[in-house]
């Protein structure tokens, strides 16, 4: 079972336990409330072949989950289908079905009953509603093939991420998971199953533009509202979250995946937060921390979070393997780069101890990347969070692009279509077409 | 306990089999709701709950392979995601693989949630054993779920059965007319498969519900059982929520 596969399972079919009451419960009710509002929109009652067709679309949905698609080598994941399902038979039947298909899983063993709230909202709600909203601003009232599918790419794209960064922060509030080893190997992955997903419900739609373009879900009635206002609105809002939420990771002082692995491979030398020399002179990495010596005493300086030590900064060193820690010196004879060091330490009143994994300290050196546009999600340049958050949304607009180019490149027929459509306009007429 | 059972094997082979299945469904979400409610730090108790549905599984002995058989896939859904919640925590080391830690509360969290999913998966798992679909649709039905959700529900089920084999028949088709192996196009192949099966989905779909309608259907879900609490029903249901409540507060 690949990780990415793990990661996809536990945000989208968490089983029972996973969150905590309050999280099902409000999820529960939001849940509760989309499916009220859907099922007055829909007016089943009155509509009673609705049931039906809403039935086996709930099947197909249902079967078309089974398709495994390629995310890398010997990785596949599997369709979540609320953007396609919204897109294929509308917001408010995507809803219900999507509702129908989660409830359906959770009886069949794939996720839990307790957490249906939780479960329908990331793997359908989002879809259904979130995305499909998103969907309907970038198209707008306009017809064109291309929007369309730039549209669909976005939206479901924009869907997964968004479950994975809710599944990331139920886990957090539910105490399951620390967010910050939640969320980035959450987003992480399920950036790239955001991708697949996207490709495939950007495939799905353009096969049946192709075919039968009538199925598609079209809104009837005169519409409510300019699109202009909105699109400027919808563009404008992605701008001004990605400004401020790229700012988030700036709020707690972890590495990245990329800086981690650096530095365990060492080809990132760790910056050095402290300008103290005497802090910089006694690196102790084996223990996670970084020491000084007060009175006699050797006290923790600075914490490594991501090396899962119990250590604290202001904890005072007793004993290491027995001996009795006193001078830095001592901790520097000792040669702690083995593992299973039996660390004694004093926090306040309390004496406590722990077996501390060891880690091999980061080499010195290292050098710059050759080509980076952003480099440490910054714009050249320009200094502090401002650099930060415009390197976030110019990550949103290079996105942006990138979906447009894919539905436009998706958009365009085939050798094979214009040699169909050749065929049929020569079956069709008695004269020769003009070249 | 109703009298013309809908069940799978008739006449019965067990007493879950005889019991009627809007019982069933309140003891299922009860046993759930208990299940989850024991705290992290208290192993024992899900213990005793661990046995009870043994218990429970040894006296309907003869629903053994069914149960297995949907008992079964749900754990190995679960195993993977507790491997990797064991590395979600921070805390005191147990085991580091490389860059990889499994801390101590990592690893009880991580059992917490694989015991207390398998038990709920375990009721899940007896309860469709010991019941047909078409019973669990009548007694959503019968337990105030919406009729045209139910009926949605029933076609799905109906036609589930119908779409998973149509989805195979268009892959094997699809491999058949495959040479070789094109990773660019990688992604179109299930694009246009699940294309396809949405088109005759909906071409289906649309057969159905003429069909429905020309028969006179009006969305509702109907059966010929009406489902009445007896004593009996009501006696055993209170025997349940007794023997939970003494294992859960033991």
């Amino acid at each position: 079972m690949s990780t990415a596969f793990t990661v996809y399972q536990l945000a989208m079919h968490a089983p029972d336990g996973m969150f905590s009451l309050p999280i099902n419960l409000i999820f529960g009710l939001v849940v509760l409330a989309a499916v009220a509002w859907a099922w007055r929109r829909l007016q089943l009652k009155q509509q009673p072949q609705l049931a039906s067709m809403m039935g086996i679309m709930a099947a197909f949905i249902f079967a078309a989950q089974m398709v495994n698609f390629p995310i890398s080598s010997g990785t596949t994941g599997h369709l979540l289908g609320g953007t396609m399902g919204a897109i294929l038979l509308g917001p408010w039947a995507g809803t219900i079905v999507m509702v129908m298909v989660v409830m359906f899983q959770a009886l069949l063993g794939d996720g839990g009953l307790t957490v249906l709230g939780p479960n329908i909202f990331n793997m359908g709600l989002i879809g259904t509603c979130f995305a499909y909203f998103v969907y309907r601003l970038i198209v707008g009232q306009s017809a064109s093939t291309g929007r369309l599918l730039t549209a669909a790419f976005f939206a479901s794209w924009l869907a997964v991420v968004l479950a994975s960064i809710f599944a990331s922060l139920q886990l957090a509030v539910s105490g399951t998971a620390s967010l910050d080893k939640a969320l980035p190997a959450m987003v992480g992955v399920h950036l790239f199953i955001g991708v697949g997903e996207a490709l495939i419900t950007t495939a799905v739609i353009a096969f049946i533009l192709r075919t039968r373009p009538e199925l598609l879900y079209r809104p009837t009635g005169n519409p409510l509202y300019s699109t202009r206002p909105f699109v400027a609105l919808g563009l404008g809002g992605a701008l001004a979250v990605s400004f401020f939420l790229s700012l988030l990771p700036t709020l707690w002082d972890y590495p990245d995946g990329l800086e981690y692995v650096g530095m365990q491979s060492g080809f990132i030398q760790e910056e050095a937060e402290y300008d103290d020399a005497k802090l910089s002179a006694w690196p102790c990495y084996p223990l996670g921390v970084r020491l000084v010596s007060e009175a006699d005493d050797v006290i923790v300086a600075h914490r490594y979070d991501n090396y899962s030590t119990p250590l604290v900064e202001g904890d005072r060193l007793l004993q290491i393997n027995g001996i009795v820690i006193q001078t830095l010196q001592q901790i520097a004879d000792l040669n702690l780069s083995s593992n299973q060091n039996i660390v004694s330490w004093q926090r306040g009143s309390t004496t406590m101890d722990a077996k501390l994994g060891g880690l091999l300290p980061p080499t010195a050196g290292g050098q710059g990347p050759l080509l980076a546009l952003l480099p440490d999600y910054s714009v050249p340049g320009v200094q502090g969070w401002l650099s930060t958050s415009l390197a976030g949304v110019i990550g949103t607009v290079v996105m942006f692009i990138v979906s447009l180019f894919v539905g436009r490149l998706m958009a365009r027929p085939s050798a094979v279509q214009l040699a169909l459509a050749q065929l049929n306009y020569d079956a069709n007429t008695d004269s020769l077409p003009p070249h | 306990m109703h009298e013309k059972p809908l069940t799978i094997s008739f006449p019965p082979h067990s007493f879950l089999e005889y019991m009627e299945p809007r019982l069933k469904i309140v003891a299922l979400l009860w046993w759930v709701i208990l299940v989850v409610s024991v705290s992290t730090g208290d192993p024992h108790q899900l213990g005793y709950f661990g046995l009870s549905a043994g218990l429970l599984l040894l006296l309907n002995h003869r629903l053994l392979g069914k149960f297995l058989m949907r008992w079964l896939p749900s754990v190995l859904m679960i195993l993977p995601l507790c491997i990797f919640l064991l590395f979600l925590q921070q805390g005191r080391t147990l085991v580091q693989f490389g860059p990889f830690t499994i801390t101590e509360q990592g690893w009880t969290i991580a059992l917490h949630l694989f015991s207390t999913a398998l038990l709920c998966m375990a009721g899940v798992a007896l309860c469709w054993a010991s019941s047909s679909e078409a019973d669990l649709l009548c007694a959503l039905q019968g337990l105030g779920m919406p009729r045209p959700l139910v009926a949605v529900f029933g076609f799905m089920l109906r036609y589930l059965h119908v779409l998973r084999p149509e989805l195979h028949r268009l892959s094997d088709a699809r491999l058949a007319r495959q040479i070789g192996h094109h990773t660019p196009g990688a992604l179109r192949i299930p694009a246009q498969l699940i294309g396809a099966l949405f088109l005759r989905s909906h071409q289906r779909a649309e057969h159905v519900a003429e069909a429905m309608a020309a028969r006179g259907h009006d969305g509702q879900w109907r059966n010929l059982i009406h489902y009445h609490w007896h004593g009996r029903d009501l006696l055993a249901l209170l025997l349940f929520f007794s023997i939970t409540l003494i294992i859960r507060w033991i």
